[in-house]
């Protein structure tokens, strides 16, 4: 139970410190500002300070002023959005089984090919031992948590190149989109003998489009990342060539680049975009991406209106500059269509979500078939216990 | 064309059936006659039809564009949307006869429902009896709804002005005593 009463003292605290941060970091966002300007009138140089420096937080590299901004392309008279989403019915040790349930969803919409519009979603249970357990690094770990986050997201992948493909065989262009980051950074540090495999697996998917010439891209509603922020601290280091290891500065408080801080890319191109525009594509620095070959991801942001959104896409998209066009006018269209979020993912999103009452059911349904067939099926008593409280 | 199917039962019971039209935005007519396919076929009369959005949480709203602009622009709210229609039960076949009372079993849930055939409507509608059915409907105006019925069943018979004597004079039997609603049916007919 929640004591409303005892934390809406707390909310209100809360809505006082916020004012103040949202009031700081306005002054910040004007100093940021006063830098962009600052940098693109002496970008050669600052683009070499960027190569140079040591920091300790990821840059974003750019070859462009960061106040170019690229206008809304004309869309394609006809054209086909894919996009794919997933959930799941996470293992319990609590529940009768400890199997796990994938639903991937797809969404196919042709945009004026006169064609109809697939929206479908396929469930698929895992309940072999190989399914539930992968050993690596020396260890029987258990699929659930990130590991099965990442099973979701090749899924997904996979079914976009598989419905994209069969799209593009009707002859309009296609493309694909996926929600959220394409750089799988939580295979960072990992085993090598799970991240090989495993980022090989997702990388194909990749490939398969590349070959196909099908863009991708993931789009990032409110990002949080500070790739060009970051980008921007090098330009308010005195130093000439910043090596942080190394700051002069530290006995400084604030240090002199830290005046900055706490912002986001999104908030300083909100200032710097108009609704349609996008910037550059920037490559980013994420230490996986160093494995992705031809695939490394790139990112640009863009203003779909109500919010300026981080798109990110394969080298090959970003080197193309049709297939960059593509995913430019796609992705601002589809956020127009949808008020201010791709209908598509919208859509994909409501075909793959597992509501509680379906995750009740489907736990009903393996018990009887459980039952049926002379085995135990018992919830833990601790489950068990929480479903019927008693006074 | 009468052979394919125009929808599939998602709700029965012994008086009625709603189905789910296999086309969005085209149910049959209302007044018309349906069956349902089955080894002793039901029939039915249309009274009323309704296309919503598939997830009761989703509400429908207005985009201001033709509908071609909307299949253009908006393609998924087409696969959103579902039509569907319900009639009221007036009769099986059983062996080969048409009975003019309900069928001892409600239609299966999935059967399939198709237009009835010409000749099939010029069976069922040799015996009037079913119009009492029609007056028993609630969730539709019955004048109009018997008036619907008769009209679709003279079309069938080729306009023959004594299937309309014969009409009105069960109606006068039925519900001789209401003059306001033999004379409501009555006009709707001529028009």
């Amino acid at each position: 139970m929640l004591d409303l009463a005892k934390v809406s003292q707390q909310i209100a605290h809360m809505a006082a410190a916020d004012q103040l941060v949202w009031e700081d970091l306005s002054k910040r966002l004007d100093i940021a500002l006063g830098r962009v300007h600052v940098e693109s009138n002496r970008f050669a140089a600052f683009a070499e300070e960027l190569r140079a420096s040591k920091t300790s937080w990821l840059l974003a590299s750019m070859h462009e002023p960061l106040e170019t901004a690229y206008p809304l392309p004309a869309p394609p008279a006809q054209l086909t959005v894919v996009a794919t989403d997933g959930s799941q019915i996470a293992p319990s040790h609590h529940e009768v089984a400890s199997a796990f349930l994938v639903n991937i969803s797809s969404v196919v919409l042709p945009y004026g090919t006169g064609e109809r519009a697939e929206l479908s979603s396929t469930p698929t249970l895992f309940f072999r031992d190989e399914d539930l357990y992968l050993t690596y690094g020396g260890q029987r770990v258990q699929v659930t948590g990130e590991i099965l986050g990442m099973r979701r997201n090749i899924m997904e992948q996979e079914r976009l190149i598989e419905k994209a493909k069969r799209a593009q065989r009707n002859g309009h262009p296609v493309c694909g989109l996926a929600d959220g980051s394409l750089i799988v950074w939580q295979l960072e540090g990992k085993p090598q003998d799970y991240q090989q495999p495993t980022l090989a697996q997702y990388l194909a998917c990749f490939e398969a489009a590349r070959l196909e010439r099908i863009p991708l891209a993931g789009y990032i509603s409110r990002p949080r990342s500070r790739d060009v922020i970051n980008a921007l601290r090098v330009s308010l280091c005195p130093d000439p060539v910043p090596n942080c290891d190394r700051c002069p500065y530290t006995h400084c408080e604030p240090l002199p680049c830290a005046v900055i801080e706490g912002l986001s890319d999104q908030r300083l191109f909100a200032r710097l975009l108009q609704p349609g525009e996008r910037t550059q594509v920037f490559q980013s620095e994420s230490r996986i991406l160093e494995s992705y070959g031809p695939h490394r991801i790139g990112f640009f942001y863009l203003h779909v209106g109500p919010e300026v959104v981080r798109v990110e896409i394969p080298q090959w998209v970003a080197s193309d500059a049709d297939l960059l066009d593509r995913v430019h006018v796609v992705a601002y269209t589809q956020a127009d269509k949808g008020g201010g979020y791709p209908i598509a993912l919208a859509e994909a999103h409501q075909q793959a979500v597992v509501r509680g009452s379906e995750r009740a059911m489907f736990y009903e349904m393996v018990t009887t078939v459980l039952v049926r067939r002379g085995m135990r099926a018992a919830m833990s008593p601790k489950n068990m216990r929480k479903r019927r409280m008693t006074v | 064309m009468e052979d394919t199917e125009i929808g599939e039962v998602i709700g029965s019971s012994n008086t009625e059936l709603i189905a789910e039209s296999s086309l969005l935005h085209n149910p049959p007519p209302f007044g018309s006659f349906i069956k349902v396919q089955a080894r002793e076929p039901i029939y039915a009369v249309v009274f009323n039809a309704y296309t919503h959005s598939m997830e009761p949480n989703r509400l429908a709203i207005a985009y201001h564009r033709s509908e071609q602009e909307l299949r253009d622009e908006q393609p998924q709210i087409f696969e959103l949307l579902k039509t569907k229609f319900e009639a009221v039960i007036i009769g099986y076949e059983h062996e080969g006869t048409i009975r003019h009372h309900l069928p001892p079993q409600p239609p299966r849930l999935h059967s399939f429902v198709h237009t009835c055939h010409p000749m099939e409507v010029r069976r069922l509608t040799s015996h009037l009896k079913f119009f009492r059915f029609l007056l028993g409907v609630e969730k539709a105006p019955r004048a109009e709804l018997i008036a619907g019925a008769i009209r679709a069943a003279y079309v069938v018979r080729d306009c023959e002005r004594s299937f309309l004597v014969q009409a009105g004079k069960e109606l006068v039997k039925l519900i001789g005593d209401d003059y306001e609603m033999l004379s409501s049916i009555l006009q709707r007919i001529q028009d």
